[in-house]
């Protein structure tokens, strides 16, 4: 499209003119306030069905001149395209506020085509290729505005046009944009950021809720519907229950009645059987009575008639013990004579023999007594060695200790080194560069000469003093002098009187130090005769220790001494009353054979009186035993006679009365009788009793009580159970859960159908946006190419260095600008950038959309207004600007308006000024 | 002497007819006024009694006012009204039937007999014994009417069975719950074998028919799958065993307007539905059940939003099945937009079978590739899409 003819009037402060424009480039300058903005808001107008978003009736009412009201702001434009010349006029009746269109399209060879209703008109126009419309491929900058590429013949990288914002922003086409802002918001308000965590809007999470609610609901309502038919098997299981415990409750009642019964029975028969128990044992009673009575009589009259003899037995046996028990005492007696006379045989034996055991006593405490005074003695004399040692050890010489040696060894081997080193540091060397002689001299010693060649140490050994004579000039090292040997010297004497003072400190002069020093072995042997006199005490005392560890100490010594004297005149003192006992002479071995002698006798005495005292004691026994026979023989007598005494008693007891003895034999028959008939009795009441079984066990009546209870209990039990289910189950019912589900069943699935698709909704929103904003991304990232492969050398001829923009990483900004400068990248963010460089970076971005439309339709041109582009730009750079504008102008037609003076360097082809 | 009675079944009072929204609270109703007109056609009939086949009650637990309402309306009947429990309503602990309250008002009411128990019923001065076949679990595999005595048809008193159950053959298949012997009624010298549980009537055509045994069908209809629900039977027998006739009387107060199913295509606009609306002759009689699917665009699915609004006013109840039914901008409607570039491209991304590639750089890109292959967010997509475009072209 090529944009031919401008006639604009009545538009703001444009009364009237028309323009041509050229093909390629057109200068539009004016200065400020001259209507070019105005003329470019003009075309934008008539090109456009709606050129910006807002522009409604309202903002047209802006251009109506003020002066001129009624005048309609009027547009007419003469647009190529192609073979056609296209004539759009537009008219806006600001009285009625409506626009109003007419089309003329010529063509040659053809007669015109004029349409003259303005939707047909403007639907046409916007029908022609590449002709003005909602998708012409026009490109109108504004100053200071976003420019706008509406692009329809861009390649598919770049269909749709682009607006590129002073902040860098490459933004699709404004419908895409719109949609994209309606779908971003929809999904934001459908959608969280992070899709993992679904939800579907507030529809779908309000049907969500609902399908929740009342599936629970309905989860509620079954269960409900469970626990009723739960509680009907329940409740049949109670009545089952309940049916058949009626007739065991009654069997049980029964059974315990019976056995109730029984024992009532049993009791009665009880009582029978215990009162004919009774009588028979009376009767029996007197039966026995009656017998024993008789049968008594008869035995104690048996008794009495045999009992006389046998108590004339028993007094003869008791005479016969009587006299036994005489003669065992009389042996008695004899035996014990006999007892006393070993006794006293014994004691005798016992007295002789003690005598001569207090004899061999008394010999035996005497040699003890001796051997402790011989004892007491060594251990003086061992005393004495003690004493006479340490006063032999008395008499030696005091000696030094080992310290006191030690530190005289010392002191004496530093003496030697001080003196030694006093010798070493006298050394003196002296190197002379040229020959010399020298003197010197020692203590007192005459000086000597020595002759020295040049680089020759010459060597001074134990130099006191030296005095250095240098016949003529030369240089002399002196390692040792006069000052240093001074000074030892007096180190020495310092050391010598140190020593003296030590040797003072032991008492001893220096003299005898000196002496010591030299002799200082004979010392050492002084030190070890000292100590060989302490061995020799050592030893002393070790041997009497020894020997008092050997006897015991002296003291105990004393002690034992005194002990032995002591039992020695004990001894003698019981041997004085025995002496007639012991021989006269008799001692040492021959005592010893005595006293055995002696003891022989005391072992034969003492088995004599052992056998006396034996047979006295079988004597006693058999007295004893004899002595008791007599007693029973005796007490038998007595007893005999006490019996006979009693059965009499007895006897006069049971005849006393008086009944004869045939009486008592007719009593008897008559009890015999009663008996017989209390035993019958008897025998009907164990009959009546024994037909009544066992007796009732009070455990078996008991287990029948508990059984009962047991079935009551639980009777009692299912019933409140039935009771209370039967309530709970008419209650459950009266919630009507089947119709409560039918309800819930039929609201659910049209919830769910509404959640369903709002998910959808929800998942293909997010979908669509994730789709638009990839391909925004690719045709970001397809763009990124050509333009850089243009506006590189264009930015390099307008800044001087290389440069290139980088896209983000969606491809919808541009982020950085790259400037190549010295071998290096210099990236900065488009928003870093200057404002005259960030409009130089729009406007050429443009220029290359509008080329690269161009270069897809080489048929047609394409059409350019920039209005002031450059108000930011330095006049430095602007030539280079006007010769890319230049160049551009060659594929596309641009109208470039400013405000500038200087335009130099831009050559237009057409210059309309305002 | 002939005998003329009334045979129903399957009231299911206290029933709602869910699916119709807003008016099934009315469709309580519809039951309780349908048996009126029962009753109304047993007194314009002059039938000497009314028989009802199981299923008085939708359910074995009403609301306490529900079953009050119940009652009084069984109260209400003008000739002798024999009942039955079907297998909503068995006869069991805990269900309606076996509350002691509600057989304390039952016994309020001579005229009507509840028939808890197997065992022949006379009435008053009707020369016919009754053998009812409660109903007692809700599902049996036995035969309920097997304890119904052998016979010959034929004697003095006319012999009429009244069950519960499914008829073996009724469909074509046998039955295992509830089922009724095909040779009953003459096995045990029926007349009539009154019939409850089927919601359609029996044709008179049906095998069923020519064994006398007949179901009447719900006096109201209940769901979209009966065949003309809404009637009761009038039963003419002449003699003891001779054929009866049947007499199907409408007593419904909905006409249950079952559609065939209606495929839309987009851009076809909602012609199949209005032809389809346009057959029916009493659309505020009718209770419309429609089957939709296929595809609209954007302003059909609008429209037809609109309509079905419409229609819900004009009929007594919409029961609608759409969820089939999906929205499809035309490609008409999207050349009408001029897409250009991307946005012509967006469409042709949305329609390629495999979004994967292109989404592979996206946040949750595993997650968009998984929607991406649903056909059903890819057709929302694209009609989410649609719309957009539109609103930013307006």
């Amino acid at each position: 499209m090529i944009l031919r003819r401008v006639r604009v009037s009545n538009w703001r402060a444009i009364d009237e003119r028309e323009d041509r424009l050229s093909e390629g480039l057109t200068l539009l300058a004016g200065l400020n306030e001259r209507g070019k903005s105005s003329l470019v808001e003009a075309i934008e107008w008539g090109l456009y069905r709606r050129p910006k978003q807002r522009w409604r009736a309202e903002d047209l009412q802006a251009v109506v001149p003020v002066s001129r009201p009624a005048a309609p702001p009027t547009v007419e434009l003469d647009v190529q395209v192609g073979e056609l010349l296209v004539t759009v006029t537009k008219v806006f009746a600001a009285d009625a506020r409506q626009r109003s269109c007419k089309l003329t399209i010529r063509r040659e060879g053809h007669p015109p085509e004029t349409i003259t209703d303005t939707e047909a008109a403007q639907t046409r126009f916007e029908e022609l290729p590449g002709a003005a419309g909602t998708i012409a491929p026009l490109a109108v900058g504004r100053q200071g505005e976003a420019t706008a590429f509406m692009a329809e013949a861009l390649p598919s990288a770049a269909r749709n046009a682009l607006t590129i914002s002073r902040e860098g922003l490459l933004l699709p086409s404004a419908r895409l944009e719109r949609v994209r802002d309606l779908l971003t918001a929809e999904r934001n308000a459908l959608l969280t950021s992070d899709l993992r965590r679904f939800r579907a809007g507030i529809e779908g999470a309000e049907a969500g809720a609902a399908v929740q609610q009342k599936e629970a609901e309905l989860e509620e309502a079954r269960q409900l519907l469970t626990s009723i038919d739960g509680l009907r098997r329940d409740i049949g299981e109670l009545r089952r229950r309940l049916a058949a415990s009626e007739p065991q409750e009654a069997a049980s009642r029964a059974a315990l009645e019976a056995e109730r019964q029984r024992q009532h029975n049993q009791e009665l028969a009880e009582r029978d059987l215990a009162a004919a128990e009774a009588a028979f044992q009376e009767k029996s009673g007197l039966v026995q009575r009656l017998e024993e009575s008789i049968g008594q009589i008869r035995e104690l009259r048996k008794a009495i008639a045999d009992g006389a003899p046998a108590v004339g037995r028993a007094r003869e046996e008791a005479a016969a013990a009587k006299a036994r028990v005489a003669e065992l005492e009389v042996e008695e007696r004899n035996r014990e004579h006999a007892r006393q006379a070993a006794a006293t045989r014994l004691e005798d034996a016992l007295r002789h023999q003690q005598a001569l055991h207090l004899a061999r006593e008394v010999e035996l405490r005497s040699a003890r007594l001796e051997s402790l005074q011989g004892a007491r003695r060594r251990l003086e004399e061992l005393a004495g060695d003690v004493e006479r040692a340490e006063e032999r050890a008395a008499a030696l010489p005091p000696w030094p200790t080992n310290e006191q040696i030690g530190e005289l060894r010392k002191v004496h081997r530093d003496l030697e080194h001080l003196l030694r080193e006093a010798r070493t540091k006298l050394q003196v060397d002296l190197i002379l560069d040229r020959p010399a002689r020298i003197r010197w001299s020692q203590d007192a010693e005459p000086a000597r000469i020595a002759e020295a060649s040049p680089g020759t140490p010459v060597s001074f050994g134990a130099v006191q003093r030296v005095e250095v004579v240098i016949e003529g000039v030369g240089r002399v090292n002196v390692r040792c002098g006069a000052g240093e040997l001074a000074e030892l010297l007096t180190r020495v004497q310092g050391l010598t009187a140190d020593l003296d003072a030590a040797l003072g400190q032991y008492g001893l002069r220096t003299a005898d130090l000196s002496e010591g020093l030299r002799g200082f072995d004979e010392l050492e042997r002084r030190r070890i005769a000292g100590e060989q006199a302490q061995e020799a005490i050592r030893a002393a005392r070790r041997a009497l220790a020894d020997e008092e560890r050997r006897v015991g100490a002296r003291t105990d010594l004393e002690t034992q001494s005194q002990g032995a004297l002591g039992a020695l005149e004990q001894a003698r003192t019981q041997l004085a009353p025995l002496s007639d006992e012991v021989p006269a002479g008799l001692q040492g071995e021959a005592l010893g054979v005595e006293l055995g002698r002696a003891q022989t006798a005391v072992n034969t005495r003492q088995a004599d009186f052992e056998r006396a005292v034996r047979a006295l004691i079988e004597t006693q026994a058999a007295l004893r035993t004899a002595s008791e026979e007599f007693g029973d023989r005796k007490g038998a007598v007595e007893r005999l006679q006490a019996e006979a005494e009693h059965r009499e008693r007895a006897l006069a007891a049971l005849t006393a009365d008086g009944l004869s003895d045939e009486d008592r034999q007719a009593a008897l028959r008559e009890a015999h009788t009663a008996l017989a008939t209390a035993e019958a009795g008897r025998g009907t009441a164990q009959e009546a009793r024994r037909r009544l079984g066992e007796p009732v066990s009070p455990q078996v009546l008991q287990r029948l009580e508990e059984s009962l209870r047991q079935i009551q209990e639980r009777r009692q039990a299912d019933e409140r159970a039935l009771h209370e289910r039967l309530g709970e189950f008419r209650t459950r019912c009266e919630r009507d859960p089947e119709g409560t589900i039918q309800r819930l069943e039929a609201e659910i699935p049209p919830l769910r159908a509404r959640r369903a698709l709002a998910e959808r909704r929800a998942r293909a929103t997010a979908l669509l946006v994730a789709l638009l904003e990839a391909e925004r991304q690719r045709v970001g990232r397809l763009m990124a190419g050509p333009l850089n492969d243009q506006l590189a050398p264009w930015m390099t001829v307008i800044r001087g260095v290389r440069t290139e923009i980088e896209l983000d990483a969606g491809g919808e900004r541009i982020e950085r600008v790259l400037t190549y400068r010295d071998g290096g990248v210099e990236a900065l963010p488009f928003s870093s950038l200057s404002g005259g460089t960030k409009e130089q970076v729009a406007l050429l971005v443009r220029l290359i959309l509008a080329r690269l439309i161009a270069a897809q339709n080489p048929e047609r041109r394409e059409c350019l207004i920039l209005d002031d582009p450059l108000t930011q730009s330095d006049d430095a750079r602007r030539p280079a600007l006007y010769r890319v504008l230049r160049q551009a102008s060659e594929d596309v037609q641009i109208v470039f308006v400013t405000c500038h003076p200087d335009t130099g360097g831009l050559a237009p082809e057409q210059v309309i000024t305002l | 002497m002939s005998l003329v009675f009334v045979h129903t079944a399957d009231w299911h009072l206290g029933r709602r007819y869910e699916r119709i929204g807003r008016n099934a609270t009315a469709s309580h109703q519809w039951r309780f006024d349908a048996v009126r007109r029962i009753y109304e056609l047993a007194v314009a009939r002059n039938a000497r009694f009314i028989l009802v086949a199981g299923d008085v009650l939708d359910r074995e637990h009403l609301p306490r006012a529900v079953m009050d309402q119940i009652l009084a309306l069984l109260g209400d009947a003008p000739v002798p009204l024999v009942l039955i429990p079907g297998n909503h309503d068995p006869y069991r602990e805990g269900s309606a039937w076996g509350r002691e309250e509600v057989l304390l008002r039952l016994r309020g009411f001579p005229q009507v007999q509840l028939c808890l128990e197997v065992a022949p019923l006379g009435l008053p001065d009707v020369p016919a014994t009754i053998f009812p076949c409660p109903v007692r679990t809700k599902n049996t595999p036995e035969d309920e009417t097997a304890w119904i005595p052998r016979a010959e048809r034929g004697g003095d008193r006319y012999r009429i069975g009244l069950a519960h159950g499914r008829w073996q053959g009724y469909a074509g298949q046998p039955f295992y719950e509830n089922p009724i012997a095909s040779d009953r009624a003459d096995r045990a010298g029926l007349d009539y074998l009154a019939l409850g549980d089927f919601h359609s009537p029996t044709p008179p055509d049906h095998p069923a028919a020519a064994a006398r045994c007949y179901y009447a069908g719900a006096p109201e209809c209940t769901a979209r799958d009966e065949t003309a629900p809404g009637h009761a039977l009038v039963v003419h027998l002449e003699a003891p065993g001779a054929i009866p006739r049947v007499e199907r009387v409408f007593v419904g107060h909905v006409r249950l307007r079952v559609l065939p199913r209606i495929t839309f295509s987009p851009g076809g606009g909602l012609g199949p539905l209005e032809e389809a609306l346009g057959g029916i002759p009493d659309l505020p009689q009718s209770l419309v059940a429609l089957d939709l699917n296929g595809a609209l665009t954007p302003e059909e699915h609008t429209a037809l939003a609109d309509r079905l609004a419409t229609l819900r006013d004009q009929c007594l109840g919409l029961d609608l099945i759409d969820e089939d039914l999906v929205e499809e901008p035309s490609a008409a409607a999207f050349g009408d937009l001029c897409l250009t570039g991307s946005e012509a491209r967006l469409l042709t991304l949305l329609q390629q079978p495999d979004l994967a590639e292109i989404l592979r750089d996206a946040e949750h890109a595993e997650l968009l590739g998984t929607w991406g292959v649903d056909p059903g967010i890819r057709r929302e997509a694209i009609a989410r899409y649609y719309r957009v475009l539109r609103e930013a072209t307006a």
